[in-house]
């Protein structure tokens, strides 16, 4: 119960938020097309990775369950994302969001690197709330210690229910899904793993449109 | 070096969001008053974009990129009182579970948090660039579902620059400092420091 608490407060600071402001006249995606976003800022979510086929005997078969915010040392976690977006019309969207960190220390270093395309309809529901339903692909560059590295090739979507109490600003809540079409793991020995990833949950996140 | 660099281009990177904040349809949309005079209530998350060194006990972590740091991003929800006088706390706090497919075995979890109080000044320049410098305590805490609790306490400190190009969004950006001055558990105080983009909206006051 008290690993809820932080998100009840938050969510009822939001709350106060909604019930103070006053929402633009236009609906999402018709008042400014310029959209930046935090995907999967917090939320609660479960990665499962499986090992297809291996010829090193390097074994990964892991579950990983997550809750709240996340950070990058959040591996069971959809790491969060920085995103760009424009609608092209008041209801279609295109752009995309970006993974960047890099670690040095405790041992070990590893750099994760990822962009993950998308396209989006937005759904109005009034002028301050709406569907955002975004599909696409996914690339993901893992490098770990310099020697080991891991290529994934994915594909993901969110549903999205868009809130917007003020210009400028709103936030998301919605089912995402990512899961792998491909995605091999070399080891420094030069041998090969072929995996299965999967994520899905619901996710909270952050968005400013200009 | 080569981080400092790569955080300067991401920075630059935030001139579009300049650009895009010039008027649509003959619209003024750039905020009339600065930052610390417009609004009552300030929400944001910290700790976005930048680049992050942690110290526990001996050990060293760096990380930059998107949301660095062991602990890493945060929730800033900020009151602004009068005179540009802030009060708040920037939050954090994420639960993980490990364990392998398939397995009967429990596997391995935690819970990770933090609770920072900030008092803090917020002035502006002009009604697009203000400042705004926060400093207090920090309380981080790490659970592990089995074994001994860490409480890690420090002081921290803000200095951090606000452009706010349009109503209700803004983009934070300054180094920030914690110095870890206590721990629950033997040395393993925790130190952090580092330079971040933040985001934030204002709310509650006249535009």
């Amino acid at each position: 119960m008290n690993h809820r608490l932080p998100l009840f407060a938050f969510f009822a600071v939001l709350g106060s938020i909604s019930a103070s402001a006053s929402a633009d006249e236009a609906s999402f995606g018709a008042r400014g097309p310029n959209v930046i976003v935090v995907d999967h800022l917090i939320g609660a979510t479960r990665r499962t990775a499986a090992e297809v086929d291996s010829n090193d005997g390097f074994n990964t078969t892991e579950v990983g369950t997550s809750f709240g915010l996340y950070s990058v040392f959040a591996t069971s976690a959809p790491n969060m994302r920085l995103g760009y977006h424009r609608f092209l019309s008041e209801s279609v969207s295109l752009g995309a969001g970006f993974q960047w960190a890099s670690n040095t220390g405790l041992g070990s270093s590893y750099t994760i690197l990822g962009l993950h395309p998308r396209i989006g309809v937005a759904i109005p529901l009034s002028s301050s709330s709406a569907f955002w339903l975004r599909a696409g692909g996914g690339y993901t560059h893992w490098d770990h210690e310099r020697d080991t590295t891991e290529v994934d090739w994915s594909v993901g979507g969110e549903a999205f229910y868009v809130y917007t109490p003020v210009p400028h600003f709103g936030w998301t809540l919605g089912p995402m899904v990512d899961a792998t079409l491909s995605a091999t793991f070399k080891s420094r020995s030069g041998g090969e793993t072929k995996l299965r990833r999967r994520t899905f949950g619901v996710t909270f996140g952050l968005l400013f449109d200009m | 070096m080569r981080r400092l660099l790569t955080l300067l281009v991401a920075m630059g990177a935030s001139a579009p969001v300049a650009a895009a904040a010039q008027p649509v349809d003959g619209v003024p949309q750039s905020p009339s008053r600065g930052f610390g005079e417009r609004a009552s209530f300030v929400f944001g998350v910290d700790n976005v974009l930048g680049f992050t060194s942690d110290r526990i006990g001996k050990e060293t972590v760096d990380s930059s990129g998107l949301f660095p740091g062991f602990f890493g991003p945060t929730l800033a929800l900020h009151g602004v009182l009068h005179g540009g006088l802030t009060l708040g706390a920037n939050l954090g706090g994420s639960y993980l579970h490990f364990s392998d497919l398939g397995s009967s075995r429990n596997g391995d979890s935690f819970f990770v948090t933090t609770l920072a109080p900030r008092i803090g000044y917020a002035g502006n320049s002009k009604a697009t660039f203000g400042y705004w410098i926060r400093g207090g305590p920090s309380l981080r805490m790490i659970f592990p579902d089995d074994g001994e609790s860490t409480q890690l306490v420090g002081a921290g400190f803000e200095l951090l620059g606000v452009i706010t190009p349009v109503e209700h969004f803004g983009v934070t950006f300054g180094p920030t400092i914690d110095v870890g001055l206590a721990a629950s558990r033997g040395d393993s105080k925790f130190s952090t420091f580092g330079v971040a983009l933040g985001l934030l909206t204002d709310l509650g006051g006249a535009p």
